[in-house]
């Protein structure tokens, strides 16, 4: 063993590596910042250059690019409640909400503190149980991926428990933007009234950017017409102050370490990724919490749980794919293609062939994140520049990005009119106080629990029974019925207590 | 002195007039012997690629705008139309300027498209250049199922019609095509082994390997690495020949099944009235391209198959795959 990892820290004499992944890294600063371009569309167009590398840097600059990337994405949520990837999205308005009672760059700190210690996890995990925890994953099928769902979609309950009213028409929201399009299991055209661009449905990214994005772009504007140019902030806003990361590692340990497990493993699953692992932290964050209430509102707490489940969730995402060939997430599913593209071909005989080669990839994982702490910090003190733009330039600038960004995703104008679309909505939905992260939940999970619903149903012959027909789906569904009914027994209890 | 002014005033005219006639002349036969052969190509090339950047598709397509660009010496930019199960990208590519700038990379959904009446593209909105690639199907098991043998597998489908179940694309996709056919072959109807839709073959993989379905009629090289885990085996390859990766793995024919198979297929295609001289320099370019080590070796590690057919020889069998992927989805009830 010690002498592969011998071996393998001699490949990264090499310079050209080190090169690699920093401007990766300095790439994915960019791609984060800027919302609609994601890590999987980094990636992608990173790719082809793998293929004129040598394989460590070409799969090693994957690696180190989504790690700044979901954290990257976490600056402009809290700059200005805009989530720069999709993994953002769970944790955003609490960001924001926290950045505007604090320091921004202070919360950013944090937050990258976690970020990475959550990747080293994700990456350890990777590195020493991959084998493992792949063949657990293995035995999930749409029925078990059909509890996990559901499971995820009760965190829109857990985050609009003030009014679960709202919460649910939220979700309702989502669910009838997700139906949109052709479907998924019998290939039937829904909502499109003939128009060919309707048919791929509503994108995701777009719909969040207008969600998030817009409502916020009114408030700002808003400002401005109150002739309130500059942002008003308590402190300063490039001010370095360590002394919240300090408290919070001391505070949240025990949030850290069950959020980056939950998340390794989330990411590890294939077809739920980092913005899932995120979702079901932050939401069982909240359920475990002292402090449910400061949830939504700007809880660091809240912020440390998603943050650190959604980068934990990159390294879950390879274990699959390197094991077996099967990707855990969009990014996993390129690199897939990369690795092949070198000759590597994902499976069991990759780690017997490639020793050194695949523990010089681990010894990347590791290396990614702790260069992730530099390239943040850079990141995090030239963004917070950003703020002390005036509002009225600042305003068209975020505007275009956001509209560049809808256009980006699959090259679509009709994209943009969707942003829009949904840019309304989300003011009229913030106006009556429905939670927009459930919009946005639900929008996410909808297909999915679609598909598992509908193909579960096809396999058993339409027979309900199929639900808890597997162990680990008999397991899964008394997790969530547990997970739904607890909070109402708790209380009992306390009642009960109180009486005695 | 008179005189002769005048006869010079009279030859220069005629030398003049004639060389403007000659001139002129000239330039209508050279027009006339290349009629509408503008110098090609000019500016960028834009390459449609209908599925999502990352995937099989998108990484030939950008391998292919690489090479082209270094044959044609004008850049080709990849840009991804995606969605709808590929009508968006076929679409768009069909409906584009038929100018020679805008080429898609059109796949094997193309012949499905009309058919399933989800879009009204057929092979008949383009003018094909080229096939590159052909992946055919595989029959795919759990490594620890009681079948041997494709026979066996098809025996215990026929005794138990309705008992196993199939995966491995969405449904009318090339994997359930491939079902139908190899069950129509067999004289088995196509619900005897019903299939289960899903996003692509690694999610139907997961599901095979999970014990959630027990079949799945993907490529092999997708399904390589699960066989080297020892998690599935393969009955049978739906082509001609075995695949030099996987010497082991039988035919249709020699497993005893009288269909030569069936598979996906990659190409490039121009919209609709884009004038000769473009497919030309084109499919040429791309011969070219094919015949290179560095396409070679692209398409060898990334478990793609290699396969050529020039612009009429493409259409031919475009028309074929049509006409043929029509019937199966009529015998599936489908359409």
């Amino acid at each position: 063993m010690l002498e592969f990892i011998f071996e393998a820290l001699k490949m990264f004499q090499n310079p050209v590596v080190i090169i690699v992944i920093i401007i990766a890294q300095l790439f994915g600063v960019f791609i984060g910042l800027t919302p609609g371009l994601t890590a999987t569309l980094a990636v992608a167009l990173l790719v082809p250059f793998s293929y004129f590398m040598d394989p460590l840097s070409g799969i090693g600059m994957i690696i180190a690019l989504e790690a700044v990337a979901i954290f990257a994405g976490d600056i402009p949520a809290v700059l200005f409640r805009i989530p720069g990837t999709p993994s953002s999205a769970a944790q955003t308005i609490d960001a924001y909400l926290l950045g505007r009672k604090k320091s921004p760059s202070e919360v950013l700190y944090v937050d990258l503190a976690f970020s990475t210690l959550g990747g080293i996890v994700g990456s350890l995990i990777l590195i020493f149980a991959a084998s493992l925890i792949a063949e657990f994953a293995s035995k999930f099928s749409t029925v078990e991926y059909f509890w996990l769902v559901v499971w995820g979609l009760s965190m829109a309950i857990i985050i609009s428990s003030e009014d679960p009213k709202k919460g649910f028409i939220g979700v309702l929201i989502g669910f009838l933007a997700a139906t949109i399009g052709i479907d998924y299991v019998y290939g039937f055209p829904r909502f499109t009234f003939g128009i060919i661009e309707v048919q791929k449905g509503i994108s995701f990214i777009p719909a969040m950017i207008g969600l998030f994005a817009i409502p916020e772009l009114v408030n700002l504007s808003k400002a401005v017409v109150e002739r309130k140019y500059i942002m008003e902030l308590k402190e300063g806003i490039g001010k370095t102050s360590f002394s919240l990361i300090r408290e919070s590692l001391g505070k949240y340990k025990s949030v850290f370490a069950r959020s980056s497990l939950l998340g390794t493993f989330v990411g590890a699953l294939p077809g739920a990724g980092a913005d899932i692992a995120a979702w079901i932290a932050y939401g069982l964050g909240k359920r475990l919490s002292k402090k449910p209430e400061e949830y939504g509102k700007g809880s660091l707490e809240g912020v440390v749980a998603a943050t650190s489940a959604n980068n934990a969730g990159l390294g879950g995402a390879w274990i699959p794919a390197l094991v077996f060939g099967i990707p855990g997430d969009s990014i996993t599913a390129i690199a897939i293609g990369a690795l092949m593209a070198q000759g590597l071909r994902p499976g069991p005989l990759l780690f017997q062939e490639n020793r050194v080669l695949i523990t010089a990839l681990f010894i990347t994982f590791i290396i990614a994140n702790i260069f992730l702490i530099f390239i943040g910090y850079l990141a995090i003190r030239a963004s917070s520049k950003l703020l002390k733009v005036p509002r009225n330039v600042l305003i068209p600038l975020i505007f275009v990005f956001c509209v560049v960004g809808a256009y980006s995703v699959n090259n679509s104008l009709f994209d943009v009119w969707i942003m829009f679309l949904f840019g309304v909505i989300g003011v009229l939905l913030s106006k009556w106080g429905v939670p927009l992260q459930t919009v946005v939940l639900a929008i996410i999970l909808g297909p999915m629990i679609e598909y598992n619903f509908t193909t579960s149903l096809m396999k058993s012959g339409m027979n309900i029974g199929v639900f808890f027909s597997r162990p680990i789906a008999v397991l899964l569904s008394i997790m969530v019925i547990f997970s739904w009914i607890l909070p109402s027994i708790l209380k009992r209890m306390k009642k009960v207590k109180e009486l005695k | 002195m008179k005189n002769n002014e005048k006869k010079i005033f009279v030859f220069l005219t005629v030398t003049v007039v004639s060389l403007m006639l000659l001139s002129s002349f000239s330039g209508c036969v050279s027009q006339e012997a290349q009629p509408q052969q503008p110098e090609y190509p000019t500016k960028p090339i834009t390459l449609i690629c209908p599925w999502a950047a990352g995937g099989g598709t998108d990484r030939t397509s950008r391998m292919i705008a690489t090479l082209l660009e270094q044959e044609l010496g004008v850049p080709v930019n990849v840009i991804n139309k995606v969605g709808g199960g590929g009508t968006i990208g076929h679409s768009a590519a069909a409906t584009a300027s038929p100018d020679g700038y805008t080429i898609g990379v059109i796949t094997f959904e193309l012949s499905t498209f009309k058919h399933l009446g989800v879009a009204d593209v057929s092979y008949e909105d383009f003018e094909p250049i080229c096939q590159y690639n052909f992946d055919p199907a595989a029959v795919i098991v759990r490594a620890d199922a009681p079948w041997n043998s494709l026979q066996e597998l098809l025996d215990y489908i026929k005794a138990h019609p309705g008992e196993l179940k199939a995966s491995g694309t969405a449904r009318g996709g090339v994997w359930d095509l491939a079902r139908i056919g190899l069950l129509n072959a067999a004289g088995i109807p196509p619900d005897a082994l019903p299939w289960i839709p899903s996003t692509g073959a690694a999610p139907a993989l997961q599901e095979l390997i999970a014990g959630g379905i027990d079949v799945t009629t993907c490529s092999l090289p997708e399904a390589g690495p699960l066989i080297d885990a020892g998690k599935v085996k393969a009955l049978a390859v739906m082509a001609p020949e075995r695949n030099p990766a996987y010497p082991d793995v039988p035919t249709l024919r020699e497993a005893g099944i009288d269909w030569d198979g069936m598979g996906a297929w990659r190409g490039l295609a121009a919209p609709k009235g884009t004038p000769d001289y473009v497919i030309e320099t084109i499919a040429s370019a791309m011969e070219k391209i094919v015949q290179s080590d560095e396409w070679k070796d692209f398409m060898e590690k990334n478990g793609f198959g290699m396969e050529w057919k020039g612009p009429e020889e493409f259409a031919k069998f475009l028309e074929n795959d049509y006409q043929v992927v029509g019937e199966l989805i009529k015998s599936a009830g489908y359409a």
